[in-house]
Parts: C-alpha cells; structure tokens; sequence
C-alpha cells in the first residue's frame, strides 16, 4: 500500500536531489574504480622499468 | 607491455557512446514518473548494475569450473578479474537502491529480504578477494578461488529471486509485486527503451572493464615472473 500522502499528491514528488545523488554515486564509483585499474596500471609499469634497470645492472656486473 | 588490442580501443570508444546515449535516454528521453518524480531515473542504471553484478559473478563460476577442468591459470586470471568487475556493479546496485529508497520507502536501509540478500551476496565476494590473498601457493590460490567461486554463486539466483519468493516490499518491476511493495510503477513504451538500453550498456561496460582488468593481470604475472628472474640471476 501506498503512504497515504503519496496517493493526495497532485504532482510527482521532488525528488531532483535524491536522483542527481544517486547518478553521482554511480559515476563516481566507476570513475574511482577506472582510476584505480589506471593507477594499478602504471604502478607495474614502473615495476617494469625498474626490473629493466637492475637486470641492465646485472648483466653489466656479469661483464 | 603488448600494445592495447584494436578491438579493445573500438570497444571503448563504443562503450563510451553507448553510454552517453544511455545516460541521454534516462535523463531527457524516458518520461519522470507520476509519484516518485525524478528519483525514478536511478532505477534504470540501479537494475542494469545488478544484471552486471550477476552476470560478472555467473562468469566467475563458469570460469571457476573450467579451470577445475584444464588448469590453466587463464581462467583463473578471468574469474578473479570477473568477481572484482562483479563487486563495483553490486556495491553500486546496493548504494543507489538506498538512495531511491530515501524519499520512497521513507528509510535508507530496511531489513528486506531483497537489501540483505544483495548485501550478502557482495561480502561472500569480498571474502572470495580477501581469502585469496591469504594463500601463497598460486595452484592451490586457484583451486580454492574456483571453488569458492562455484559455490558463492548460489547466493545470486537467491538475490534475483528473493523478491519473487518472500514476503517483500521492494518492487518487481518485471513480473508481478508483492501487494505490500511500495514504488512500483508501470514502465511506458520511453521508459522500456531507456531501461533495455540502460541494460545493453552495462553489459559493455562490463566487458570493456573485465577486459582491462585481465589484461592488468596478465602484466602482473609478467611482472612476477622477471622479478623471480631478476631474483635468480
């Protein structure tokens, strides 16, 4: 059943608010969640040139 | 690493159409509902969330059960990307359900079998996360993670059908309500329109992020293994 307030009402309920909130959370949370796998991404890159550089050095003191 | 497929590239940019396209449809094209008024609009992305959420998790399980089957750590790779994948649409499902239940039901949170079931089916993939990492040895890390993942998928159909078998107020807006529920409504022909297509593009934003997630793993594997030679030499 209905609260018996929405069933008086003439208009739709103002719920502008509550729906721009709602949108937000739902970009913002696969925002966040793009800029984390980005973020993840460029970590192992980094790991990456760092492994580059040691192996470099290895071979160099292998030499 | 392998430079970004050309499929990938197309499907973003399709992916990021789509939904542009879907997120026109929910604001302009779909009518604002007599009742509820704007708060109405979230359903379309809330619903589309939740098909991804058991859709991620149903792939899990499949992923799960091939991997038992052949041992190759790929379907491992795609199960664990899947659940996390998984975890984003669930926990945005449950957050934006709330916030349209703030001015329709008059409550952020109430003990309905649909809320709990929703919420337990996303800490059983939390758990599925955080007990993988506690295991060290990566065959025994997958065994388990294949497992679990078969078995945590009871909890979706559980989910899906918790407001079509119990006593509920949440709204079945495909199929018929329980008298008590509160915030139904009647989709017209825009809103059904903006709803399938709502749902479409989930689906490829769910493929398009399971994509980039798989391939973050398989980088990470790389990285492993040059630190275990890097290690050695």
């Amino acid at each position: 059943m209905q609260p018996l307030s929405i069933l008086l009402q003439e208009a739709p309920a103002d719920t502008f608010g509550y729906m721009l909130l709602g949108l937000g959370v739902i970009l913002g949370t696969m925002a966040l969640y793009i800029v984390s796998l980005v973020s993840r991404l460029n970590n192992l890159h980094r790991d990456l040139e760092v492994l580059d550089q040691v192996e470099e050095q290895q071979m160099g003191a292998g030499d | 690493m392998d430079p970004m497929p050309k499929t990938l590239k197309w499907l973003n940019r399709i992916t990021v159409v789509l939904f542009l396209i879907a997120l026109y449809l929910t604001l302009f094209y779909a009518p604002r509902e007599a009742v509820m008024g704007d708060v109405q609009r979230v359903f379309y992305f809330h619903v589309s969330a939740g098909w991804v959420g058991g859709l991620a998790f149903l792939v899990t399980a499949i992923a799960g059960g091939v991997y038992l089957a052949r041992r190759n750590s790929r379907w491992d790779r795609l199960a664990l990307a899947s659940v996390e994948v998984g975890m984003v649409f669930a926990f945005i499902n449950i957050v934006s359900g709330s916030i349209w239940a703030r001015p329709v039901w008059n409550t952020w949170w109430t003990w309905d079998p649909r809320l709990v079931t929703a919420t337990i089916m996303e800490l059983l993939y939390l758990a599925y996360l955080m007990l993988r990492q506690g295991i060290e040895d990566p065959d025994r890390r997958a065994r388990f993670g294949a497992i679990y993942g078969i078995a945590a998928f009871i909890s979706v159909p559980i989910t899906f059908f918790s407001i079509r078998f119990f006593r509920t107020i949440h709204p079945v807006v495909i199929g018929s309500s329980d008298p008590t529920a509160q915030g139904t409504f009647d989709m017209t022909s825009r809103m059904l329109m903006a709803f399938m297509f709502s749902l479409l593009t989930f689906t490829f934003i769910y493929i398009t992020l399971l994509w980039h997630r798989i391939r973050l793993s398989n980088l990470r594997e790389r990285v492993e293994g040059r630190k275990l030679d890097v290690l050695s030499a």
